[in-house]
């Protein structure tokens, strides 16, 4: 299920949503073991939706506007993008900032 | 992060974008175990796709915003959002607020004490009347004394239950360690009169299986303006029930209002 990063860039946005969801939740989420691609947010780190907020709040100031938490709302429910590993928001934030570049260009 | 420094307190707040200059729509969310993304995640992209720009925050207390000790009463919830729509520049003409269970009473107090600042209630299965205040703090004091004497959040953490655990950790924090049980316990019910009061238009969606239905009829005989709809196959949780035909509602009116406000 969970999608393995493929390339550097999305290895890089991994790392980054590590640190954002340390930021957000705090020391307490290093007990749960080291983040990686396939660790869920759900099961693996018991996020609440109101820290998903937080944190899709912190990768729109980082990646822009494309990366839009609401109107990914609008094609999934909260569970189950909460059931999305941290890869595959990795390889979402990929997608669409990558996008949003070749339109751009 | 998205904190705003209102009256002294830190409160979380998102904002998201409208078209044109609209009043705002204003979420509240509900008590203890609730807190802003129950709104982020339902209502809040469709009515701000519909134009509207959107405020959500969370109660003091609540979900990401400080939580001091007291001022859990409906005075000073009036008095944090009167501060945070100061902060943001909010309160220069009325805004909508959309308020969802506890929520909706304290959008209700909030018209009745500050009408200025109110264009349109939408009350989503709140509270209005009976011994509910006695009923609810009842049902707060005996998940209290749960929390406090069985270490719950503890338990449930060695448990692996970690979800609960920090849930239960929060909830034990606010009943446990403010004043918010005997601040709610002291708020007198809403009367008829109240009602009669209400200079603003109101819609109240409530489900078909709510025991807090007559409350809402009665809201709706005695208010100038207040339309009821009433949605099938749901009870209390109608935000997360019924959420389609929630949204169809509030987007109705905030449509035809500001359709009528553009007249």
């Amino acid at each position: 299920m969970a999608a393995e990063p493929r390339t550097e860039r999305t290895r890089t946005i991994v790392d980054e949503i590590t640190d954002m969801l340390v930021s957000v939740v705090g020391d307490e989420l290093l007990v749960v073991g080291e983040i990686g691609p396939a660790t869920t947010f759900n099961d693996d780190l018991a996020l609440e939706s109101i820290e998903f907020v937080a944190l899709a709040e912190l990768l729109q100031e980082r990646y822009g506007p494309s990366v839009d938490f609401l109107g990914f709302l609008a094609e999934k429910d909260i569970d189950q993008i909460l059931a999305m590993s941290v890869g595959e928001l990795a390889v979402y934030v990929d997608r669409v900032t990558t996008a949003g570049r070749a339109c751009a260009s | 992060m998205a904190h705003t420094s209102a009256g002294g307190l830190r409160l979380h707040t998102q904002r998201l974008p409208g078209r044109g200059d609209g009043p705002t729509v204003v979420f509240l969310h509900g008590l203890v175990m609730d807190n802003l993304s129950s709104f982020y995640c339902t209502l809040a992209g469709p009515v701000s796709r519909a134009g509207h720009p959107v405020l959500l925050y969370d109660q003091r207390g609540h979900g990401r915003s400080e939580r001091p000790p007291a001022g859990y009463d409906r005075d000073t919830a009036v008095a944090d959002l009167t501060a945070l729509l100061a902060a943001l520049g909010l309160d220069r003409r009325p805004v909508h607020l959309v308020g969802n269970s506890y929520g909706g009473v304290l959008a209700l107090h909030t018209a009745l004490r500050r009408p200025d600042l109110v264009a349109s209630l939408v009350l989503i299965d709140a509270q209005l009347t009976g011994d509910w205040v006695e009923d609810m703090t009842d049902t707060l004091s005996v998940a209290a004394l749960g929390l406090e004497h069985s270490g719950l959040p503890a338990q449930l953490a060695a448990l692996g239950r970690r979800k609960e655990a920090r849930l239960a950790a929060g909830a034990d924090a606010l009943l446990n360690h403010t004043s918010l049980i005997e601040d709610i316990a002291s708020a007198p019910p809403f009367t008829a009169r109240d009602f009669a009061r209400l200079r603003c238009p109101v819609l109240a969606v409530y489900g078909a299986h709510s025991e807090l239905l007559p409350g809402a009829r009665e809201l709706a005989r005695s208010a100038a303006d207040c339309e009821l709809c009433v949605l099938p196959g749901v009870g209390h949780t109608v935000l997360n029930e019924a959420t389609d035909g929630l949204c169809a509602a509030v987007l109705t009116r905030l449509g035809a209002r500001a359709g009528a406000v553009a007249g």
